[in-house]
């Protein structure tokens, strides 16, 4: 991919930070906040097109690649519609160059109803919805990096101890912590099924 | 773009992974630094790694599976923790300093300062493991073993000689040990004890009153007026044992006896608003991270936490 693709609004996308922009911290908070929430609508939307999950993968990360450096300019507001334009437009240059998608399927966006600035649930039920998820997806961990995040992250011991406790060497236990961390990620922010 | 979102992301999650073990250094520091300035592909990656990672916080926060099994291990390690705790001793009481220990005559005075945790072994093989802000005195000199609770929680497992006596006196109250092991605790207003083990004969301090005999599960509360005895499960028994290794393990506790029971061990205290005072709380914490309980029940219940000079106003 080596085309550039943006949203039509920013033009030159790669341009060095510097001044008159907006701080990184801040960029990263709004991102944590604003678009992560996102991922799984976006999943959804990306995978209605291209059926291919690793594909599905890549382009959401583009996606995030060029939402991170247009926000590094100005922070969009709302975040939502500005996402999904960029998610759009990534998938009509595929098809473009590729052919790998059908166009019905990206022109389904708006059919879709996805891409609205909705208001968000209840903070309570998303708060317990995503225990639900992290429970799932801890269940779904290979035994022992279950066990290795969950001496971490439940009974708060470090890599060492746990190293010791599994009978484990250190670097071993940091795999079982990445592996970890990868599962979680894709759990809380990408995989969230219809209920 | 050479490598793909895979690789990144797998990428990200070991510098996570990386950075939450105990090699971590400067110059580890740099290397990430460098690492996620190389492209915004590595930032967003870690952003989202880092965001995951943080958020599993909550994990620990309500009462998942991972949670129950986790409570029954701390009850299955208590006498290795106990054995453990031998190991230590020497350390323990070595590190002690003129602040925390001095003799007078025969009475050896222990204290612990918030949030502080020591523990003791005396010569006949008994320990005593002190909580936070405690005071204690000890006279082992005469016929009976005596300690003195002055105030604070302390959990004693005694090798019983029924030749020489171990008493735990807190005030008027005493608890004489028959082949034990148990907690003491004494409030401003409350005296507490909770037997895990073995056998104890429990004198509230009323005159013409005749020793309770307490037995394993028993917790006996005295107040100004009245003494109480409850059977406690051994699963919360243990729970509330959690100090020992540094832990405060809630089950369906309301957020603000959970509160007051963080603001024993800090002294930034957590105050909590009237209408979230009654939310129950299940998990297991350390004791010494009143910010990170403040986080996570915030995430949790959706409350809002802030500092407010030294102490942290938790509020709907």
């Amino acid at each position: 991919m080596a085309e550039t693709f943006e949203t039509g609004r920013e033009s030159a996308p790669k341009r060095p930070a510097g001044a008159g922009m907006t701080a990184a911290s801040e960029v990263s908070e709004w991102f944590v906040r604003e678009v992560l929430p996102l991922e799984a609508a976006l999943m959804q939307f990306l995978r209605h097109s291209l059926r291919n999950r690793n594909e599905a993968e890549d382009l959401c990360h583009d996606v995030y690649v060029r939402v991170y450096r247009a926000a590094l300019k100005k922070i969009p507001d709302p975040a939502k519609p500005f996402i999904f334009t960029v998610a759009r437009n990534l998938l009509l240059n595929r098809v473009r160059h590729e052919a790998i998608v059908s166009i019905e399927a990206v022109a389904d966006l708006e059919a879709l109803n996805i891409a609205k600035d909705e208001p968000g649930a209840d903070r309570w039920v998303i708060a317990r919805e995503e225990l639900r998820l992290l429970e799932d997806a801890l269940g779904r961990l290979p035994r022992r990096c279950r066990q290795a995040v969950i001496l971490r992250k439940i009974e708060g011991l470090s890599h060492r101890e746990i190293a010791l406790r599994m009978n484990i060497s250190e670097k071993t236990v940091d795999r079982h912590i990445s592996d970890g961390v990868a599962a979680l990620a894709d759990a809380l922010f990408g995989e969230r099924r219809p209920r | 773009m050479s490598e793909t979102a895979q690789q990144v992301r797998a990428d990200a999650a070991n510098w996570i992974s990386r950075r939450d073990g105990d090699n971590w250094n400067e110059a580890a520091q740099a290397e990430l630094d460098a690492w996620l300035a190389q492209s915004p592909s590595h930032a967003v990656a870690f952003l989202r790694a880092e965001a995951a990672w943080t958020r599993a916080e909550k994990l620990a926060a309500l009462k998942p599976q991972p949670a129950r099994r986790f409570a029954e291990t701390v009850r299955d390690a208590l006498p290795n923790t106990v054995r453990a705790v031998a190991a230590a001793v020497i350390v323990a009481v070595a590190g002690m300093t003129a602040n925390n220990y001095f003799t007078a005559g025969n009475q050896k005075t222990y204290s612990t300062p918030v949030g502080g945790r020591e523990t003791i072994t005396l010569v006949d093989g008994s320990q005593i493991a002190l909580n936070t802000d405690t005071t204690l005195r000890m006279d082992l000199s005469g016929a009976e073993r005596k300690i003195w609770l002055d105030k604070g929680e302390a959990y004693f497992h005694v090798t019983h000689n029924a030749a020489r006596p171990f008493r735990v006196i807190a005030g008027n109250r005493t608890v004489t040990d028959l082949g034990t092991r148990f907690t003491v605790r004494r409030d401003t207003e409350r005296f507490e004890v909770a037997v895990m083990e073995g056998k104890v004969a429990f004198e509230s301090g009323k005159t013409n009153e005749k020793p309770i005999d307490l037995l394993p599960g028993d917790v006996a509360v005295a107040t100004a007026t009245n003494v109480s005895v409850t059977k406690k499960p051994s699963r919360a028994l243990a729970e509330s044992l959690g100090w020992q290794r540094g832990l405060l393990i809630f089950d369906n506790t309301t957020l603000a006896d959970a509160a007051a029971e963080f603001n024993r061990y800090n002294s930034e205290k957590l105050i909590v608003a009237k209408s979230a005072a009654q939310l129950p709380v299940v998990g297991t914490f350390r004791a010494n991270d009143a910010e990170a309980f403040a986080r996570v029940t915030g995430q949790v219940f959706g409350l809002h936490s802030e500092k407010r000079g030294q102490d942290i106003v938790i509020t709907h």
